[in-house]
């Protein structure tokens, strides 16, 4: 039963787009990322059909397989591209007319892209990002098997952004949908995604985990054309902390503020996260009948979670002799690190340094002495900091440092 | 003397009858052409695109020369629809609307192409994607988006058709009911001196061409001002 599951894709269209790439079996949110004009809407629109010349050899996850027939591909562009002759509620009308079966309630996308509100204003009335949701939703309204994003969220502001894409998770992780997105947004990208494809000079360069495919994209100086390398770290949810005081709040508290502030740990040492910066991490089994509050329901103790973080938000203290929950600093979070690679930016960055942080994991500590250096930690920590930091701080290969960062 | 006679009553019938026909059966020939010739990609385009618009450019006689010598029994088409319908094309009404889609095929053709050429591509592609075929995709997206080019190319053509002259003179003869178009009766009048007569077919002739191309632009001019708006929301 479980032969040849994987989702594989083979695009070949001459001068823009060449490679192959195959998912795991579970990736149901798959992120593309690469420099401006490397070949990613190409990517996409090659598995959409409309390149006529392209060669696409795809296999697609025995589940969505088995109707190949009527394999339905929708695609978003970054334009929104809504029929300009009917209204909002016209254009989700027009989906409609041939979507599967099992495809989800207007109501339902509608809620999910944040544009209920929306439903009889014209098209002309709508702003940039209210069209781009609007045309998210009507591409879920047709119930494709496979959403192809292509920037469809650009100009959409970054806290409806992350709620959509959650809505976009949760979708895929009922195994309703998988989705295919295209983004500059590297962080969006890294909380989201099962796997990773990064795109380099009309080459799909790197394909998988996402920290790996982050450490690949260095080799192509991918980081440099983007404006900070991100980490992504694995956390358990500890406890909601109310806004005051540092309280620490009932689990089932109807706090309704937008952004609620969660003690999570990460490799045995304590971070301070806003909702905003985290994605729960779900096992894709369960199906999406959670009730409509659940978006303002706090998430329950133990709960794992995905965290990323910026390069440029992290700052290095060598003072390491202080604990994390030293709290001189309106920076909350610390972690034990040691210094790994050191990269110097030329061209446009230059005067910036990028570090490579190991982070210390002390919750593996005493259980895995006997190998050695185990308790650095696979993840990795990017950190850019001037090269004036650098040099005055002293810097070196190997040395341990504590990294700072606000996850706002 | 009466300044409206008869014959001059027939005239005005006859002409908006041939406006008609000729308007409505070009619609349905030049839709199809306009939105093949605005997707077509080929070397020979440019030739062919002017072959459709050398009616705009042609003396109305030299086409007229030529429909009529098509259309004696002699040559395939004549002989063709002699063998058909037991009359001769030229000289008949029949006759005159062949003369008339060809007459004022690019007017027709012009907005429509432009109209098509200028949609977004983009849209095929959405529809396609959430299941459209070509024709829904036509009828349902690219139709309703054109309405302001399909309105101005059968305004144009109509208003075209009413003031032909050249060709009807040509393949058309002067039978009054049954080619004596207002253009031609027009010019009888002032053959025959006249005046009072051809005074009022003239002014009525400038009244209705004036109102029907203020009425087009005004139209036209408020579908502009809309996609102007929608390239705002696109941007």
């Amino acid at each position: 039963m479980n032969y040849s599951m994987n989702l594989s894709l083979n695009v070949a269209l001459h001068g823009r787009i060449e490679g192959e790439a195959t998912f795991c079996e579970t990736s149901r949110f798959i992120g593309i990322t690469g420099p401006s004009g490397a070949g990613k809407s190409s990517f996409l629109r090659c598995i959409a059909g409309f390149e006529k010349e392209a060669k696409v050899r795809a296999s697609w996850p025995s589940q969505i397989a088995s109707k190949e027939a009527q394999l339905k591909i929708g695609i978003v562009f970054q334009q929104p591209l809504l029929f300009p002759h009917v209204n909002v509620q016209g254009n989700l009308g027009l989906a409609r007319r041939h979507a599967s079966k099992n495809a989800i309630s207007i109501e339902e996308a509608l809620t999910g892209c944040c544009c209920s509100h929306l439903v009889h204003k014209s098209i002309d009335s709508l702003s940039g990002g209210e069209a781009q949701r609007v045309a998210i939703a009507r591409a879920l309204v047709n119930g494709p098997d496979i959403l192809l994003l292509d920037e469809s969220l650009s100009a959409i502001d970054s806290q409806t952004r992350r709620k959509i894409y959650r809505f976009l998770h949760k979708l895929c992780a009922s195994s309703l949908l998988t989705c295919l997105v295209v983004s500059h947004d590297i962080d969006d990208l890294l909380l989201f995604s099962d796997e990773l494809v990064y795109i380099h000079n009309g080459n799909i360069a790197a394909v998988g985990e996402v920290n790996n495919v982050i450490q690949a994209m260095f080799q192509y100086g991918g980081m440099e054309s983007m404006e900070t390398p991100s980490a992504v770290i694995d956390a358990v949810v500890e406890h909601l902390i109310e806004p005051e005081a540092g309280k620490i709040a009932e689990p089932d508290s109807s706090l309704n503020i937008a952004n609620k502030v969660y003690s999570v740990m990460a490799l045995g040492q304590r971070l301070y996260v806003s909702e905003k910066s985290l994605t729960p991490v779900s096992a894709y089994s369960h199906t999406s009948s959670e009730s409509k509050d659940a978006e303002n329901k706090p998430l329950t103790n133990g709960q794992p979670v995905r965290i990323s973080i910026k390069a440029s938000d992290v700052s290095i203290d060598t003072n390491v002799s202080g604990t994390s929950e030293q709290t001189t600093s309106s920076i909350l979070n610390a972690l034990t690190c040691h210094i790994g690679d050191i990269t110097f930016f030329d061209s446009h960055q230059q005067g910036r340094v990028l570090l490579t942080l190991g982070i210390q994991d002390t919750s593996a500590q005493g259980s895995d002495n006997d190998k050695n250096g185990s308790q650095i930690h696979q993840e990795p920590l990017y950190a850019v900091i001037s090269a004036l930091s650098f040099h005055r701080l002293a810097l070196e290969r190997n040395m341990p440092v504590v990294a700072r960062f606000k996850l706002l | 003397m009466e300044y409206v006679n008869t014959d001059m009553l027939n005239a005005v019938s006859l002409t908006f009858k041939l406006a008609l026909v000729t308007s409505v059966l070009l619609l349905l020939i030049v839709m199809p052409l306009a939105w093949f010739l605005a997707n077509w990609r080929h070397s020979a385009k440019s030739f062919v695109l002017s072959i459709f618009a050398l009616p705009l450019v042609l003396p109305p006689t030299v086409l007229g020369f030529y429909l009529l010598i098509a259309f004696s029994p002699e040559s395939a088409l004549g002989a063709w629809w002699l063998d058909l319908f037991g009359s001769t094309l030229a000289f008949s009404f029949e006759g005159l609307v062949l003369g008339s889609l060809i007459y004022s095929l690019p007017f027709a053709l012009q907005p429509l192409y432009s109209g098509f050429t200028q949609l977004n591509k983009g849209y095929l592609e959405v529809a396609t994607s959430l299941g459209f075929s070509p024709l829904e995709t036509f009828f349902r997206i690219v139709l309703p988006q054109c309405k302001a080019a399909v309105i101005v190319a059968f305004g144009l053509s109509f208003a075209h058709t009413v003031g032909e002259f050249g060709v009807v003179l040509m393949i058309g003869g002067n039978i009054p009911t049954e080619t004596q178009v207002l253009s031609i009766a027009l010019y009888e009048q002032v053959e025959a001196l006249e005046y009072e007569r051809a005074h009022v077919m003239s002014l009525g002739l400038l009244v209705f061409s004036f109102v029907a191309l203020a009425l087009l632009y005004r139209f036209d001019g408020n579908k502009r001002h809309s996609a102007v708006s929608q390239h705002r929301v696109d941007s």
